[in-house]
């Protein structure tokens, strides 16, 4: 059926419409609008979706989203959006809306073997309590968990961080955020003592040279490639390369595109690196100020299990990896080994992996050798149809883009350097080669990690919602640490526990052995997005153990989940969220949740009501770990200093953590929040403002700390569009370790690269570390060597493909909730493995027919592409993961980076075949 | 009031299966989601966006790609007059969208579009609202240059 708008009319609507909305242009409005342009309460807000971190401009009227466009006034995006971000408005519509608690019950009582039955809260927190204090009594903090998200709002990630921290005394809560940035924080950590990017988006148009690694930014961050097309059109001078295991969209708009084999990242990073070193346009003078030359173990394993007492027997050969590597002679001469001598490797370091200590610059010179561009050409070329000629031709033209002084390069990534077994060390060598050059925190000049969630930077990390985290880029391991946050928290001394949790893998082979049986998954899809899910999923239903999944729709974690709870949607809370370029940015509630769905930080709040300070303040078992004046093996009882403190041993943790004195002072109603609900406060009936206490509570750990935030109200200003922090005096840091920029950097310093962590550290040599006293390299960035390391797992006779997964631009994650938007789902309806068209036709593959990808860990079906957005070189398949039909993760392998535990899912064996 | 309102999202809620309030005549595409939960217990297989538990393979079928050749569609509703308008033809005959061809533009380019009937892209894409708002170029500006990161290919 036609449109009622005739095609004339159209085109003048969005010329009108798209006019209207440009800054500062009134303009005279000709031809019919449609009627849904009247009568919208417009107001600014932030994009659900990626790491971008879009503005956007919400429309509501009679408690719907009618519609959502881009803001103008934002700089991020000036106005465009992808389109998942025009879909806002949709993705809380769906039919299957979660809007009751369900409890799987037989005969009236929990039943792990029943069907989901509506029950109410009350019904729902009475058994999650049950279950709880069942795995507490047995196992002690460390039998319970939380899985959390890069995209829980700020005060969704406090809230969670405190009551699982402060509360339980549990280290074990992790997001998905570790599936997705670990390896870039434990790079950025490594190297600078400090998280997140020095740089900002306004690089793009102040560079010469964008160069992508592993990020298919036209796909998966659009509106930033927006502005890199932009500029590229108007400066001609500029140029852009893509380095991919495939062809993507992002090939089809750069000047170059260099296909690479899977982790030979490493190597072509060490290429360059060489190249200016035997150039001799090191900055030596930026280098000799500024920076330290670095390297660390390279036996550090897999990240897998470290025995294989529940591997199928058909992964026991990958398993064995993680205890014993026969380096292939490439590795060999890479690692400054000789090929020919025996080349088992027992890999001890596994538990150390992130040591390291400083070399000098001859022997870091030194370990480059090998990297000759014939060296590298040869591992490195990924396409076996490219000439080897023409593939070196583009490795030399690469070098000499960073290798000239005077060409600005920004260097972009996402989860190819990641989700990477060495993706720590791949993060690293983004920075040597920057720093090296001198081309690293300055406007257009540096690496710049681009994070995939909207709020890994601004929850997950700048909280710090993970296993060994505490806020403002603290740790749990370090006492100074602890303190200022039990004084902050008003905690007594030693409540906080020291002994790092388990990260979201490892809580996964906690269900599995048993060491886990209480675990909360909150916004996010872990059971779809874990690898090797088999084991999880198989643990989930058959072990003695209690899931609760809080989400908005009934996901594939919901199916082998025992307790779901509806949750409020984006738009439907209060929030905040912090992106890519650390600009941290707020939106208000404008329609309310439907049914009984409630907000996130009101379900934690609501569950603290659950334990008294009794409960959980007493001596405590942790395994391992070690607390002055208490028994090894044990948290002490701090209950007799709460008491001291002017606690009552029968006070909730809802009282002692959240409804306290400062937190009330923050009331609601409140002038910021005018003629706009508050779904958490007036569930809870309570009149004080959730979201800014918590909010107001967690910017005390950043300020001073570098990490400072501006006030909350001062987010909701009419004028602000976000702000990129540290924030001093109302005004954002745009280049951090910049003296020009950054009013952290001392006076007259230049460049400080005064990050905290990390910066005591041994002297060594390319074999290990020298006895002695730590040298303290305060200020410094490190340059690390790192040798090129051969996968977990590569393809083989029997396992004859390289598997990659990634998204595409119309779903965002799991699809749980871009499949629910008929536009996105007609255009990318389900998954499909991209093949290259002679691989499929060996197999008797033609498009379009459903093939088996398997592994030895598990299988899938999918129907075969050879055409289309990706262009796969022979020998790789590339399957997305935002099906629920084609759970990809069943045959993904759970190795991870050792030093930042990140699972590596661009790369294991697989073999392809008809049903 | 806030009851109501309550009463009202729900029914809205649950009567709607598209994606919100919906203002044109031509049906929404397909959502493969399920109908609203149902108030009696329901088994995990009957949840979601796949039939089944966890641990069985849902049927996999083709993908019905869109067979109509560009200037034999029609145009498609949208669910807000915001939402870029979907690609309701196929696009497999064309080339990638590149820093210099756009396979778009050779029909939907204002000067040519009313010829090749196509719908001319607006005047609001030849606008750079970064970096000189308020300003018509003469040419779509290159923030707006990949048509695909917006608008999306329709499958049957």
């Amino acid at each position: 059926m036609k449109n009622d708008l005739s095609r004339r009319d159209f085109v003048k609507t969005s010329v009108a419409a798209a006019t209207a909305a440009a800054v500062g242009v009134p303009m005279a409005r000709t031809g019919p609008l449609p009627d849904l342009e009247k009568g919208l309460d417009w107001e600014k807000s932030v994009c659900r979706f990626c790491g971008v971190g879009c503005g956007v401009m919400v429309g509501t009227r009679n408690d719907q989203v009618i519609a959502v466009k881009g803001d103008p006034e934002n700089s991020v995006n000036r106005g465009l959006l992808c389109a998942k971000g025009y879909a806002n408005a949709s993705i809380m519509y769906g039919a299957d809306r979660l809007h009751q608690p369900l409890l799987r019950m037989k005969n009236d009582r929990f039943d792990k073997q029943g069907e989901f039955t509506p029950v109410s809260w009350e019904r729902a927190f009475d058994e999650m309590e049950a279950q709880f204090k069942r795995a507490h009594d047995e196992l002690g903090p460390t039998g319970v968990g939380i899985m959390g998200s890069g995209q829980y709002t700020i005060p969704e990630g406090y809230a969670a961080v405190k009551i699982i921290k402060a509360g339980w005394r549990s280290n074990n809560i992790d997001p998905n955020a570790r599936h997705c940035m670990a390896s870039a924080v434990a790079g950025f950590m490594q190297v600078f003592g400090i998280d997140e990017p020095a740089g900002c988006y306004d690089d793009i148009e102040l560079t010469d040279t964008v160069i992508t690694w592993g990020a298919n930014m036209a796909e998966m961050h659009p509106m930033l490639w927006s502005r890199v097309v932009e500029h590229r059109l108007r400066d001609r001078k500029s140029k852009i390369i893509n380095l991919t295991t495939f062809r993507n969209r992002t090939s089809d708009a750069a000047d170059t595109e260099i296909i690479f084999k899977p982790q030979t990242d490493l190597a072509i990073w060490n290429y360059i690196a060489r190249e200016i070193v035997n150039r001799d346009v090191v900055d030596h003078d930026f280098v000799k100020k500024h920076c330290v030359f670095a390297t660390g173990p390279t036996d550090i394993g897999f990240g897998m299990r470290g025995n294989d007492d529940f591997a199928y027997e058909a992964e026991k050969d990958t398993q064995a990896r993680e205890r014993m590597v026969v380096l292939t002679r490439e590795e060999a001469i890479a690692q400054g080994l000789d090929p020919d001598e025996d080349r088992h490797v027992a890999q001890k370091s596994t538990g150390g992996a992130g040591a390291h200590w400083l070399i000098t610059f001859d022997e870091f010179k030194t370990a480059l050798e090998p990297y000759t561009l014939d060296f590298v050409a040869e591992l490195a070329k990924g396409d076996p149809d490219e000439d080897l000629e023409s593939f070196k031709a583009k490795l030399k033209q690469l070098a000499d883009f960073y290798a000239d002084p005077d060409r600005k390069v920004v260097s972009f990534w996402t989860m190819g350097f990641n989700q990477h077994t060495r993706g720590t060390w791949v993060n690293e060598q983004a920075y040597m080669v920057h720093l090296l050059m001198g081309k690293q925190a300055k406007p257009g000049n540096g690496a710049f990690s681009l994070t995939g969630q909207p709020s890994a930077c601004g929850t997950a990390r700048e909280v710090g919602t993970f296993a060994h985290r505490l806020p403002a880029d603290m740790v749990v391991a370090d006492p100074a640490h602890r303190k200022l946050s039990e004084e902050l928290w008003k905690l007594p001394g030693r409540t906080l526990n020291p002994k790092v949790g388990s990260h979201i893998t490892k809580m996964m082979r906690d269900l599995e052995d048993g060491s886990m049986k209480w675990l909360w998954v909150q916004v996010t899809n872990p059971f779809q997005s874990t690898a090797n899910a088999n084991h999880w999923l198989k643990a989930a239903r058959e072990k003695d153990c209690f899931i609760v999944v809080s989400d908005i729709y009934p996901t594939y974690s919901c199916k082998v989940a025992d307790l779901i709870l509806p949750c409020a949607a984006h738009y439907e809370k209060w929030g905040l969220y912090g992106n890519s370029e650390r600009r941290t940015q707020a939106w208000r509630q404008v329609v309310n949740p439907p049914g009984e769905a409630r907000s996130d930080v009101w379900q934690i709040l609501e569950f603290s009501k659950r334990f008294t300070i009794a409960e959980v303040w007493g001596r405590q078992p942790v395994a391992g770990v070690s607390v002055n004046g208490t028994d090894p093996g044990f948290l002490p009882d701090v209950l007799a200093e709460a008491v001291k403190l002017g606690y009552e041993p029968d006070q909730t943790l809802y009282e002692v953590l959240f409804e306290t004195d400062a937190a009330k002072t923050h009331s609601w109603p409140d002038p910021v929040g005018v003629d706009h609900g508050n779904c958490t406060a007036e569930a809870a009936g309570i009149d004080w403002f959730p979201e800014k206490a918590l909010f107001e509570e967690y910017r005390r750990f950043g300020i001073d700390h570098a990490h400072d935030l501006a006030p909350f109200d001062t987010y909701y200003r009419e004028d602000v569009r976000g702000l990129r922090w540290p924030v001093i005096d109302g005004r954002e840091t745009k280049w951090r370790f910049n003296g020009e920029f950054d009013p952290y950097v001392k006076e007259g310093a230049g460049f400080e690269f005064y990050g905290p962590a990390l910066k005591a550290i041994p002297r060594g040599t390319r074999s290990g570390p020298a006895g002695g006293d730590k040298v303290s390299v305060a200020g410094k960035a490190k340059i690390f060597f790192r040798p090129y390391a051969a996968p977990a797992e590569s393809p083989d006779a029997d396992w004859d493909l390289w598997l990659c997964t990634g998204r595409v631009l119309e779903h965002w994650h799991s699809g749980s909730m871009t499949r629910r938007v008929p536009e996105l789902n007609s255009a990318a309806p389900r998954a499909q493995v991209f093949m290259n068209p002679a691989d499929a036709a060996a197999r008797g593959l033609a498009r379009n027919d459903v093939a088996i990808i398997e592994s030895r860990r598990g299988e899938v079906r999918a129907v075969v592409e050879t055409k289309g957005r990706n262009t796969m070189p022979k020998g790789t398949v590339y399957v997305p993961w935002f099906d629920e039909g084609v759970p990809i993760n069943k045959v993904t392998l759970d190795a991870t980076c050792p030093i930042s535990k990140e699972t590596d899912f661009k790369k294991c064996a697989v073999r392809v075949r008809k049903v | 009031m806030k009851f109501t309102l309550l009463v009202l999202s729900l029914a809205f809620v649950l009567s709607c299966s598209s994606s919100g309030p919906d203002e044109s005549s031509a049906p929404p595409a397909e959502s493969p989601a399920a109908a609203p939960m149902a108030v009696v217990s329901t088994p995990d297989s009957e949840i979601g966006l796949a039939p089944g538990t966890a641990f069985e393979q849902p049927p996999q079928a083709p993908i019905a790609f869109n067979r109509v050749d560009p200037g034999e569609s029609e145009l498609r509703a949208r669910p807000n007059a915001e939402f870029p308008p979907v690609i309701p033809h196929s696009v497999e005959e064309f080339g990638p969208i590149t820093m210099t061809e756009n396979p778009c533009l050779d029909c939907h380019n204002a000067d040519v579009a009313e010829d090749m009937g196509a719908v001319a892209v607006p005047a609001s894409h030849r606008m750079d609202l970064r970096n000189s708002p308020g300003e018509y170029g003469d040419e779509v500006t290159g923030a707006r240059l990949v048509c695909t990161s917006c608008h999306v290919e329709m499958t049957e």
